[in-house]
């Protein structure tokens, strides 16, 4: 049974990825100017036409579109991602790293900006209108008001430069090296504040999201019925109340994804943080097509399996869904 | 006396301003007694069965009176000891139990839930055998493997047992029914009256059975009160109030007993709807509905007279000049 609703989600999986590429490479190539022209103008020096035109036939760019967008395909799913024209390196050796550096940032700020919502969520609602409910809810709108960019500054303004506390950027010191568990410190050190800046985002949205799902909840019947049982208030409000009001939160996390990856684009640019963000900007700039288009399928990659867990996780928690 | 609720108010402060949707309530219960509570829809029984139970939501609060059980004062316990009371000695059957049983929980963890906090039953074995004997007691069949169900796996009907199942499931000794069959079809609800009149026998349980439909008092209720725009009019035996209506209001009710099998929720017959709540006013509150009403009844508030033994009414009229014939004209 659940094997199946998983292999159905797969394949329903795989027309999305399909259109969602096609529709990036078409982008990319409606785009003025392509990679060989940004790098003869960025030479500063004049190619006569015969250059440009070998340049094109080594890249591949002058054969028809779609047999280009055919063969990136084919490649892509034999697991080689190709070749980036701007900095002249095969994806498959520079892309994990980016990959992982991204997860890492990711995850991190992701757990704990939805750890202290779910807390400060529940709090609120459940203290509905108190000085503490005003307060984190307008904290919560401000914060999630303000342009990311500028709030990553201001961190680093104030921790870094002023205070001295956390360093300016990058992922590891560099000239040292440390191994082992000092290693693992010193990349935790680098990550504080990305990480935090980043959460603080991802918190103010996670937060009113549970908070106005949580208010749903507590003003349901069975939360009266728990209640009229003689069950404790912390029980109401943690297994009647909050599962329940998690449940649609769970498919709205995984649509987040999108979000948050963008997200990061900004904060890795900020803390010179070597992701897969920072990465996509450069690769824009530079009309760098299959690096594009490779790093995006990816993300699209990331945000179906992220559906697909929600699904799943959906159905485990929720008995009233069928497979 | 098991019950005994005097001049209770409980008010909603709301931001139109404050609703008064019990005011000065006096009601009782006595041991193994069924006392029906009449009344159209927000006139306020649901309001008194919550505060019986201190579960007024925001922004209500109960501002007056008292709620004798056992001889002691709900009001005056703390939160602690009243959450001993909720599910243990007074529980609670709701309208919809669609929602109001939790739908992502199993049948057996939300009977079971009640049975582990009230009777110091911690062996899931035990806990299960129980719930197993109490959904034998309210008719479902095949009740060990209900225990793994969840409430969209049941029918409406299914659903209600299993509110009624958890509401006795540790014995107590008032049940307030807080109109169980009005979101139940026809046949279904005459199954459902038909368990808890029994259960009600079978265990000398007291009951409030809250409804806007006289048929369903005369089925089961031993006493009536009748309650309108949040006060309340009349309180009488079944007999009584059947033969000898004297509030307008009740004669309107008496007079709009479905001939059908139809219940109704509103009133067709008296025209006008209940008044807001909010600065009901110093007049009978029934006054601009009542085809009897004097100025008498548009400047002064009845007081409640006791007309016979257990008979009260507040109206000034008692029924009107002609009472006589008032509720038998068709
Ligand atoms: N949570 C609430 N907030 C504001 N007003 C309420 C609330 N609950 C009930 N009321 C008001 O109290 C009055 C009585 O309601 P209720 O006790 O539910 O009536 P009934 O059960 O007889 O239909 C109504 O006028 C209703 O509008
Ligand atoms: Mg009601």
């Amino acid at each position: 049974m659940k094997k199946k609703y998983i292999i159905r989600k797969l394949l329903t999986a795989i027309p999305t990825f399909l259109i969602a590429t096609i529709i990036l490479f078409s982008l990319l190539h409606i785009a003025p100017s392509g990679p060989v022209e940004i790098m003869v103008r960025s030479s500063g020096k004049t190619m006569d036409p015969g250059m440009i035109e070998e340049l094109r036939s080594q890249y591949g760019l002058d054969k028809p579109l779609h047999q280009q967008y055919f063969r990136w395909l084919s490649n892509f799913f034999t697991g080689d991602l190709g070749y980036s024209y701007v900095t002249n390196q095969r994806l498959n050796s520079i892309l994990p790293e980016k990959i992982l550096l991204t997860l890492e940032l990711v995850l991190v700020a992701n757990v704990f900006s939805v750890a202290f919502a779910v807390v400060l969520g529940v709090i609120a609602a459940v203290r509905k209108n108190s000085f503490l409910d005003n307060f984190l809810s307008s904290f919560a709108l401000f914060t999630y008001s303000m342009p990311l960019f500028w709030v990553g500054l201001l961190a680093l303004y104030v921790f870094s430069l002023k205070l001295g506390l956390t360093p300016v950027g990058g992922v590891t010191s560099l000239g040292k090296d440390f191994t082992g568990f000092a290693a693992i410190a010193d990349n935790l050190y680098h990550l504080i504040l990305p990480a935090s800046v980043l959460s603080l985002a991802y918190l103010a949205y996670y937060f009113r999201l549970i908070r106005s799902s949580m208010l749903d909840v507590l003003n349901k019947e069975y939360v009266v019925a728990a209640r009229a049982k003689g069950v404790k208030e912390l029980a109401v409000i943690f297994k009647h109340a909050l599962r329940n009001a998690l449940l649609p939160l769970i498919t709205l996390f995984a649509v987040s994804l999108g979000f948050v990856l963008a997200g990061s684009v900004v904060i890795e640019t900020i803390f010179g943080w070597p992701g897969l963000g920072r990465f996509l900007v450069t690769a824009a700039f530079n009309r760098d097509y299959t690096a594009l288009l490779s790093l995006n399928a990816i993300i699209v990659i990331m945000v179906l399996f992220a559906n697909l867990v929600a699904d799943i996780a959906c159905a485990y928690v929720d008995p009233r869904i069928k497979y | 006396m098991l019950l005994n609720v005097s001049d209770l108010q409980t008010h909603f402060f709301t931001d139109d301003g404050v609703v008064k949707a019990a005011d000065y309530v006096d009601l009782t219960v006595e041991k193994g007694e069924v006392l029906g509570l009449v009344g159209e829809s927000g006139c306020g029984k649901s309001t008194v069965a919550l505060s019986i139970l201190r579960l007024i939501p925001k922004p209500g609060k109960i501002v007056g009176g008292r709620i004798e059980f056992l001889s002691q004062d709900l009001l005056d316990l703390s939160q602690r000891a009243m959450r001993k009371i909720r599910g243990n000695e007074i529980s609670m059957v709701f309208q919809d139990p669609t929602a109001s049983l939790n739908p992502v929980l199993s049948v057996g963890d939300q009977i079971g839930e009640a049975i582990r906090i009230h009777q110091n039953v911690k062996k899931r074995k035990e806990i299960n055998a129980r719930a197993v004997e109490i959904l034998q007691k309210v008719g479902i069949s095949d009740p060990r493997d209900r225990l793994a169900n969840y409430p969209h796996e049941l029918s409406g009907g299914m659903q209600q047992r299993v509110m009624i199942a958890i509401a006795l499931s540790c014995q107590p000794k008032l049940l307030l029914a807080d109109e169980p069959t009005s979101s139940l079809d026809v046949t279904i609800e005459a199954q459902i009256l038909n368990l808890l009149r029994e259960l009600q026998q079978d265990l000398e349980l007291s009951m409030i059975m809250i409804t806007h439909d006289l048929g369903v008092i005369a089925e089961i209720s031993d006493r009536v009160t009748v309650m309108y725009a949040g006060q309340r009019v009349e309180s009488a035996t079944v007999t009584q109030l059947f033969e000898n209506p004297l509030h307008p209001y009740t004669q309107a009710l008496l007079e709009a007993i479905p001939t059908t099998e139809h219940a109704v929720t509103t009133i067709e017959t008296i025209p006008g709807k209940v008044p807001s709540l909010v600065n009901p006013g110093k007049r009978c509150l029934f006054s601009p509905r009542c085809e009897i009403a004097t100025e008498v009844c548009k400047s002064t508030l009845p007081e409640s007279k006791r007309v016979e033994e257990d008979h009260i009414v507040a109206c000034h009229h008692q029924g009107g000049p002609d009472r006589s014939g008032g509720c038998h004209e068709e």
